[in-house]
């Protein structure tokens, strides 16, 4: 593992470092003169110049629409007018105030939605910060609904998001840490932790990744994941990917890090381990036998998607002996006259199940249901009508639709072994299937999620960790947090 | 993290193994609706040819579009040098490759019976398809092949009523459930001679519409190794079935007091336990058989509540089984002189030493053996009435 972190991170994001600032003139027209320069052709910015009761003249520069009108007006045009303070700070009726010097942060403090205020004769200008929300409401996410638990989901606002995250955890170990990434696009990403538990050297590694990314927009925390994963042509996904403050507050109370990107609801979380694709935040809240049934359930259904078709076709075309006879004469009716050999058979329905999964997602939601309707006649009922396809597979395919939303992280993955599987069941039987499996296996186990093996605690293995594995153990038994996770403060328990 | 293969090496690694894996067996591809679902297969012997009568299953359409076929199987009658050769034959005149795994029912003639059945058997153990757990059974006064299409059940596929009606025999124990292996076990033990079940021909005592056959699965074939020698009864299996402790159900008739009544004991439970002494050098066996039953059936009117009544009652109970097994003992040691029911087994669990002298001649010293039988009838209940239905009113 030392390895991996060989590198000393670099403190500084170099990308953003341009040429030398620019210092702000003395005289206000040669600043307007300059800003108006640099951001030329923008007709949403305002430049309102004025003249305050100590015969002053001013500047307040502003984003149409950005900024909150009423409170401009209010706070800062009112107080700019009618009193006299020389110093601006006194005067002006808001806290969220910084001031700068440089022509450049002027510039870059309007793009962000700031008021800048310069006065004649001063090289210091104020950003005044009353920029209006314009976000959409927080909601349950669509993606990951839940009948137990908080129903709040991130926005794309990344202040707001960390609002959702600090309502969880009042604590000053706490930490956020932002920077901008892309040249261009300057997206705000925030790096969240707590200190004390965060495993220090996969803290290090995130910062060093991310300070690696040289790119000149970042408009989805997607793009970060692809830019900071460790196997860029894996199947499996290595970094955790969320909607929900209260699955955030988890993680990093495990010794995780989030990583927050204005403009998505998404949020990431490193390192990600095999078993946490099977959990959901539910299991923490229900009871323990509950829970852990669902575990067994989703293990079940992670085993059904990946490997039914394939097992349909290796036992059905190499195997007759291994299915019950009663059963075998089934299959063997249903097949009669079906053109396709069943490995054809079961990959062209497996397509056809992508095809009209994809586009029911695609669709706007009022043609959604007629491609349901389509998909279950045509699927369902026709091609079994007309003896293209057998009754069994359909089945088949069905009962594996089903069980593969069942481990939503895992979805797209176990499409592909899925395949993988069907083919080599088609091709070589069971013993393909079970080459299959040895070698997905020891592919899974090589994979590293940010120094943390992947397939972490059941190989490397402990026993005192499986706790909250196959099985989810009852809360009060879970002593420790995670060691392979949490640094050096394990105890969740009782002292520090 | 340095990668200990090169991206070549990996794939060359991956081709490497699957081809390793696959060269260590033969690997058959064949779709399902091209196999020729073997469910019962018949062995005769015809002027020392082998004749194969093999019941085929006509898989049914499970949906909609085709309709169920009028009869849901073929028959298939091949002939050849070798059983093997019979078997295979049957591609020459039948249109799907005749797949052994999902035979359930083993039939073998009376003749082909006597003259040795470990040679045809041994095409099922060998081969990777036949499958040692069929049911087999021997077709008594019939060619082997006239059992095959003949269903008087419920089932349509005379395979599937085959293998009900052996699993429903257990509910009277006059037949022996015998499955391939269990033949070998005993085939290849000392100290006890094979049985195996039997199945015939019964025409309906009156005569209904048109069908008039029936299977009757009664009554045991006995075997000396691998050749069969004769025949138990119904009642004589049953006792067999009590020595070796396989009775499951079944119905004692007793005669009552009054005369040409009779009372029906059903066996609820029946356990037996074969113990053996060696005295003068020569086996005394033992046999206790204990019966756990029920009243089920009272023609008399006696007063089953009364206390000694009933013990009357188990008494003629035990006289019935003891006789049922004496009689069976009899024919064993005097008319066949073979060990069917697993003495020899007790011996050698329970005199290591002695039974290596013994074991050559294990079917002479039994026939010479003293055989005591003890059976303990314990009736338990007397079903949902405490009296006889006949009893007069007012008593």
């Amino acid at each position: 593992m030392a390895k991996v972190f060989s590198n000393p991170p670099k403190q500084q994001n170099t990308e953003n470092q341009g040429p030398p600032p620019t210092p702000l003139e003395k005289d206000l027209r040669t600043n307007i003169t300059q800003i108006r320069n640099r951001l030329r052709e923008c007709s949403d910015i305002i430049y309102y110049e004025f003249i305050d009761p100590a015969q002053n003249k001013g500047l307040l520069s502003y984003i149409n629409g950005f900024v909150d009108s009423d409170l401009l007006n209010r706070d800062i045009v009112t107080p700019l007018l009618t009193k006299t303070n020389p110093d601006k700070k006194n005067l002006l009726y808001t806290s969220l105030i910084s001031s700068i010097s440089t022509l450049e942060e002027a510039v870059n403090g309007i793009l962000e939605g700031n008021v800048l205020l310069i006065m004649n004769e001063e090289t210091t200008a104020f950003l005044l910060s009353i920029r209006k929300q314009v976000q959409r409401s927080i909601e349950e996410p669509d993606s990951e609904s839940v009948v137990r638990g908080s129903k709040e989901g991130f926005v794309e606002s990344v202040k707001t998001n960390i609002i959702l995250l600090r309502k969880r955890i009042k604590s000053p170990n706490l930490k956020i840490q932002t920077l901008k990434i892309g040249r261009i696009t300057q997206t705000e990403v925030a790096v969240v932790y707590i200190d004390g538990i965060v495993d220090p050297d996969v803290l290090k590694e995130v910062r060093r990744r991310l300070n690696k990314i040289n790119t000149d927009s970042i408009l989805e925390t997607g793009y970060i994941e692809q830019y900071i994963q460790d196997r860029k042509y894996s199947p499996y996904p290595t970094i955790g990917i969320t909607e929900k403050p209260d699955v955030v507050a988890g993680k990093i109370l495990e010794g995780r890090v989030a990583i927050f990107c204005d403009g998505t609801p998404h949020v990431l979380t490193v390192p990600l381990l095999y078993i946490e694709n099977l959990q959901t935040s539910e299991d923490y809240y229900v009871r323990t036998l509950n829970a852990s049934f669902l575990r067994l359930l989703r293990l079940l259904g992670l085993i059904i998607s990946t490997l039914l078709p394939g097992l349909y076709v290796a036992l059905s075309t190499y195997h007759q002996e291994m299915i019950p006879t009663v059963l075998l004469i089934s299959i063997a009716g249903a097949r009669e006259g079906v053109p396709l050999p069943a490995l054809a058979e079961a990959l062209l329905m497996g397509i056809m199940f992508e095809l009209l999964k994809e586009s029911g997602t695609r669709l706007p939601r009022a043609i959604g249901s007629a491609i349901s309707i389509v998909g279950a006649l045509v699927i369902g009922e026709a091609a079994v009508d007309a003896g293209l396809v057998s009754a069994p597979l359909v089945i088949v395919t069905a009962t594996t639709a089903v069980a593969s939303f069942i481990i939503p992280p895992f979805t797209e993955t176990m499409t592909i072994f899925r395949l993988l599987f069907t083919f080599l069941g088609g091709i070589m039987g069971l013993i393909g299937i079970t080459c299959g499996i040895f070698l997905v296996m020891v592919y899974t186990v090589s994979l590293r999620s940010f120094g943390v093996p992947y397939t972490a605690p059941l190989s490397p293995g402990s026993v005192n960790n499986l706790k909250d594995t196959f099985l989810r153990f009852p809360l009060s038994s879970m002593k420790n947090r995670p060691p392979i996770l949490a640094g050096k403060n394990t105890k969740r328990r009782g002292g520090k | 993290m340095k990668a200990i293969m090169s991206a070549r090496n990996r794939i060359i690694f991956i081709v490497i193994f699957f081809l390793l894996a696959n060269s260590s067996g033969c690997v058959n591809r064949r779709e399902v609706d091209k196999l020729g679902l073997l469910g019962v297969i018949a062995v005769d012997h015809v002027d020392n040819q082998t004749v194969v009568t093999m019941e085929v299953t006509k898989p049914r359409r499970l949906t909609g579009g085709g309709t169920a076929a009028k009869e849901p199987y073929v028959i298939v009658q091949t002939r050849g040098d070798s059983f093997f050769d019979a078997v295979r034959n049957a591609t020459n005149k039948f249109d799907r490759k005749i797949f052994l795994s999902t035979c359930r029912i083993f039939i073998i003639s009376e003749t082909t019976a006597k003259k040795g059945i470990a040679e045809i058997l041994d095409l099922w153990c060998r081969d990777h398809e036949g499958r040692e757990s069929d049911y087999i059974l021997i077709a008594k006064d019939t060619e082997a092949s006239g059992i095959l299409g003949i269903s008087g059940g419920v089932d349509d596929v005379p395979s599937q009523y085959l293998t009900d009606l052996i699993r429903a025999n257990s509910a009277s124990s006059k037949s022996v459930a015998k499955r391939i292996y269990d033949f070998i076990e005993e085939y290849y033990s000392d100290g006890i001679q094979p049985t195996l079940g039997v199945a015939q021909i019964e025409k309906k005592a009156k005569p209904v519409e048109k069908k008039n056959s029936e299977t009757l699965l009664e009554g045991t074939a006995v075997f000396k190794k691998d050749k069969m020698v004769g025949y138990l009864d119904g009642l004589e299996t049953r006792a067999l079935n009590f020595i070796k402790g396989k009775v499951k159900s079944g119905i004692i008739v007793t005669p009552s007091t009054e005369e040409n009544k009779y009372d029906s004991v059903e066996i609820i439970k029946a356990k037996s336990k074969m113990d053996v002494s060696i005295q003068d050098k020569s086996p005394l066996l033992h046999v206790i058989i204990t019966v756990n039953g029920m009243l089920g059936e009272d023609q008399s009117s006696e007063d089953i509540s009364d206390l000694m009544v009933m013990k009357q009652l188990e008494k003629s109970a035990e006289e019935v089984v003891k006789k049922q097994v004496q009689n069976v003992i009899e024919k064993a040691q005097k008319e066949y002189g073979l060990d069917i029911f697993g003495f020899g087994l007790v011996v050698h669990r329970k005199y290591p030493d002695q039974w290596k002298k013994m074991k050559d001649n294990w079917d002479g010293t039994f026939s010479e053996s003293n055989i005591q039988v003890e059976v303990k009838v314990n009736i338990s209940r007397t079903g949902l009435f405490r009296l006889p239905t006949k009893t007069k009113m007012g008593k």
